[in-house]
C-alpha cells in the first residue's frame, strides 16, 4: 500500500480502518506532503502511526484522535492526538508497557525525536519531529 | 463611465478613494456604505458595474456580501479590499466571485487599476498576493479544512491574548505542545513569525 501509494492514503486508510473495527473516530489532517518522502522513511512513519494509533485503542479509552502531519521545509511534525484517560510519562516509560520503546527506537532510526504530552483524565498527545 | 460602490468600515479609506476618484473621469463613485448590509442596499438601488469591498466589515462581511451580490447580479464585478494577504483569504474571496483583490498597503493608483480591469472584463490581484494556487485547483476540490481542532482551540485562546504557558494551562498540555501547534499553524497559514499569528488570531472571525 505504501510503496504503491504513498504515506497518506496509508495514514488515511489506517483511519479509515480504525473507526471501522474500534469506537475510536480518527481525523487525519496534513499539510505540504505534495511529493512522496524517501521510501524508508515513509514506512517508518507509517509503522510508527500504526503503534501510535495500535496504543490509542488498546489503552487510551479515547472517542476521537487526530494525527496531524504537517511538512516543514526541513521537517516534518506530526501530531497525534486523543481524548483519552492520558497517563503519566515518566510512569509508563519505566515499565517499558506499550511498545513506547519500540517507537522511540524506530524515531531515533531516523535521527527524530519524540516528546510525550500526557496528563491523566485529560488526553495525550504525542509529538514527533523528523529531519528530511 | 465605470460606476463603482465602495464598502468599508474606516471612513478616512473611504474618504481617500472617493478624493481620488473625484478627478478620474472614466470612474464615478456613485455610493459608499460601512457594513455588509448597506453595501447590499446600495447596490439594489444603483447597481454599479464595480463594487469594491472590505473583508471584514460589520453585519455582513465582505465574504457574504459578495456572494449574495454575484447571485442577484452576476454581472457586477467584484474587487477584494484588504489587509489580509493570506491564500485562506484571498481564495475565499475568489470563491465568493470576486475578480479582484487590493491589499490596503497597495498604492491607490492600483486602486484605479484595478477597477478599469475588472469593469473589462479581467482580474486584477495585488502583486505581492501569490495567486499560483488558483491555477492549480481550479476550486473544484472542496477545500478541506487546514487547521486541526487543536489548532483552531490554540489559535482562539492566541487571539485572547492568552500566552503559550496560559493555553497550555488551560488545555493540561505542556507549553512545548503548544509552541509546536503554533509553529505548524505558522507554516500552514503561511506566516512569517509569532506576531503575524497573533494579528493573524485577532482578525480572524472568517472560517480560514
Amino acid at each position: 500500500m505504501i510503496a504503491k501509494q504513498g504515506l497518506l492514503p496509508a495514514v488515511q486508510k489506517l483511519a479509515r480502518n480504525a473507526s471501522v473495527t474500534s469506537a475510536l473516530n480518527i481525523e487525519v489532517q496534513d499539510f505540504g506532503l505534495n511529493e512522496r518522502l524517501e521510501n524508508t522513511l515513509e514506512i517508518s512513519v507509517f509503522r510508527i502511526l500504526q503503534e501510535l494509533v495500535t496504543n490509542i485503542i488498546k489503552h487510551a479509552e479515547a472517542s476521537e484522535a487526530s494525527i496531524a502531519i504537517t511538512q516543514h521545509e526541513e521537517s516534518l511534525s506530526i501530531i497525534v492526538e486523543d481524548n483519552g484517560k492520558g497517563f503519566t510519562p515518566l510512569q509508563i516509560q519505566k515499565k517499558e508497557g506499550m511498545g513506547l520503546n519500540s517507537i522511540e527506537r524506530r524515531i531515533e532510526h531516523i535521527e527524530g525525536t519524540m516528546e510525550i504530552d500526557s496528563t491523566p483524565g485529560k488526553g495525550t498527545s504525542i509529538l514527533i519531529d523528523i529531519p528530511l | 463611465m465605470i460606476t463603482v460602490a465602495v464598502a468599508e468600515d474606516h471612513q478616512s479609506l473611504v474618504d481617500g478613494i472617493n478624493l481620488l476618484l473625484k478627478y478620474e473621469e472614466d470612474i464615478s463613485i456613485i455610493g459608499m456604505a460601512n457594513d455588509g448590509e448597506e453595501l447590499l442596499d446600495v447596490v439594489r438601488r444603483k447597481k454599479p458595474q464595480v463594487v469594491l469591498t472590505d473583508i471584514k466589515m460589520p453585519k455582513i462581511d465582505g465574504i457574504a456580501a459578495t456572494k449574495l451580490i454575484k447571485k442577484e447580479f452576476p454581472e457586477i464585478k467584484i474587487i477584494a479590499f484588504s489587509m489580509f494577504d493570506q491564500e485562506e483569504a484571498v481564495r475565499q474571496m475568489i470563491g465568493a466571485g470576486a475578480s479582484g483583490y487590493l491589499l490596503k498597503n497597495s498604492p491607490l493608483e492600483d486602486v484605479l487599476k484595478a477597477i478599469r480591469e475588472v469593469a473589462n472584463g479581467n482580474t486584477f490581484y495585488d502583486s505581492s498576493i501569490d495567486v499560483s494556487f488558483l491555477k492549480e485547483d481550479t476550486n473544484t476540490a472542496p477545500k478541506k479544512t487546514l487547521l486541526s481542532k487543536s489548532e483552531r482551540e490554540i489559535l482562539t485562546l492566541v487571539g485572547e491574548g492568552k500566552a503559550s504557558s496560559e493555553i497550555a494551562a488551560v488545555r493540561f498540555t505542556s507549553v512545548s505542545t503548544v509552541e509546536k501547534h503554533r509553529k505548524n499553524m505558522i507554516r500552514k497559514l503561511g506566516l512569517s513569525g509569532k506576531g503575524e499569528l497573533l494579528r493573524y488570531a485577532l482578525e480572524k472571525k472568517y472560517d480560514f
